[in-house]
């Protein structure tokens, strides 16, 4: 054992409470080494003085000064007009603003994804399952009546890049 | 309802239950109990009569006020030395920060602690070279996480166990600490630091 070694044990030590194996190292270090010997005498001398120091008290009118404080914060609470009121008000509004965010998050849901909650659009006539989704249908329509020409299915073809590459990929063969 | 049954006292778990029912007796009995251990505890953690006893105060007037959160998976004992362990250290804080924006000088003539009033002879030496004056200077030099420990365990002599669960930490550092803190304390008290 070292001395930083016994420095660590120093506590344990002096309390008694090491084992069997470090004590008889402890014990045979400190009768060789004069300035851990010193340290341990030290350490229990000041634990001890620590244990003797007399306890100080509290100033006589620690009761009364504390009493009043008291007191009056109990007279300041009960003549607070909101404080019936805030007892209620707290849960009252957690809850509101939890039902807030859940009203937000539906709305939300449903506006990014009406066809996704085919519930939220009304039955239609005579059937159980819900009318078909009106901007879908206007864009069907639009589509039926526009005239087929040359020009605009050429347009609107999304092949027709890839056609002219098919057309020069035939000419070179 | 009495403070103290057929030959006993109420311990203090069952105040604490009485005074959250509505007891204020109750409240005041462990007042009586703790003030004296509490107020001995910050005194040597600040070094000052006055600061030491609004602390104390405020840890009751918290007591008063927060007793409802109290539940016995703690002994009452840990949570009010942990109330008031966390308002001195908070004091401490705002010490330092106002030292730091202090254009006073720090001379030898502010006292950064004070010998306790009502104390024997501060001087007079007690079991050891040191005396009680010159152990309470050097606590409150020594950095806050040995002062703590060392005050709990060496002067107010609770357990390891009760001083792991005030100072949240596990009762191994508490011990390293504690070993450590002496050794430093030493070195303050021989003017080594």
């Amino acid at each position: 054992m070292n001395c930083y070694r016994f420095s660590e044990l120093l506590s344990d030590y002096f309390e008694n409470s090491l084992s069997i194996k470090d004590r008889k190292e402890a014990d045979s270090h400190i009768k060789n080494c004069e300035s851990c010997r010193a340290l341990l005498s030290d350490v229990k001398g000041l634990v001890m003085a620590s244990h003797d120091m007399k306890m100080v008290v509290c100033p006589a009118n620690f009761d009364s000064r504390l009493k009043k404080r008291i007191n009056e914060m109990s007279k300041r609470k009960k003549t607070d007009p909101s404080r019936p009121l805030m007892k209620f008000l707290k849960p009252v509004s957690a809850a509101a603003a939890l039902l807030l965010l859940l009203s937000a998050a539906y709305i939300s849901f449903d506006a990014y994804n009406p066809d996704l909650n085919p519930a939220s659009r009304p039955a239609a006539a005579g059937t159980n399952e819900p009318a078909p989704d009106p901007v879908l249908q206007r864009k069907v329509l639009d589509l039926a009546s526009q005239p087929l020409n040359a020009d605009s299915t050429q347009k609107d073809d999304p092949a027709e890049p890839y056609k002219n590459r098919l057309q020069l990929v035939n000419e070179k063969k | 309802m009495k403070v103290e049954k057929k030959g006993a006292k109420y311990n203090d778990e069952e105040l604490i239950r009485s005074f959250q029912e509505g007891n204020e007796r109750a409240f005041y009995e462990l007042v009586t109990r703790y003030k004296d251990k509490l107020y001995n505890f910050v005194f040597r953690f600040v070094g000052q009569e006055e600061i030491a006893e609004d602390i104390v105060q405020d840890t009751f007037v918290k007591l008063f006020t927060s007793a409802d959160m109290y539940r016995e998976i703690a002994k009452f004992s840990t949570w009010i030395y942990t109330i008031a362990a966390n308002l001195a250290k908070t004091e401490l804080r705002k010490r330092k920060r106002r030292k730091m924006f202090s254009l006073q000088d720090m001379g030898l003539d502010e006292k950064e602690y004070e010998i306790p009033s009502d104390s024997e002879d501060p001087g007079k030496e007690l079991n050891s070279r040191f005396s009680q004056g010159e152990i309470t200077a050097a606590m409150v030099k020594l950095p806050e996480q040995f002062r703590t420990v060392i005050i709990l365990r060496d002067v107010q002599e609770l357990s390891y166990e009760e001083i792991s669960r005030i100072v949240n930490v596990p009762e191994g550092t508490v011990k390293s600490r504690i070993n450590r803190g002496r050794q430093k304390l030493i070195s303050i008290l021989k003017g080594l630091e």
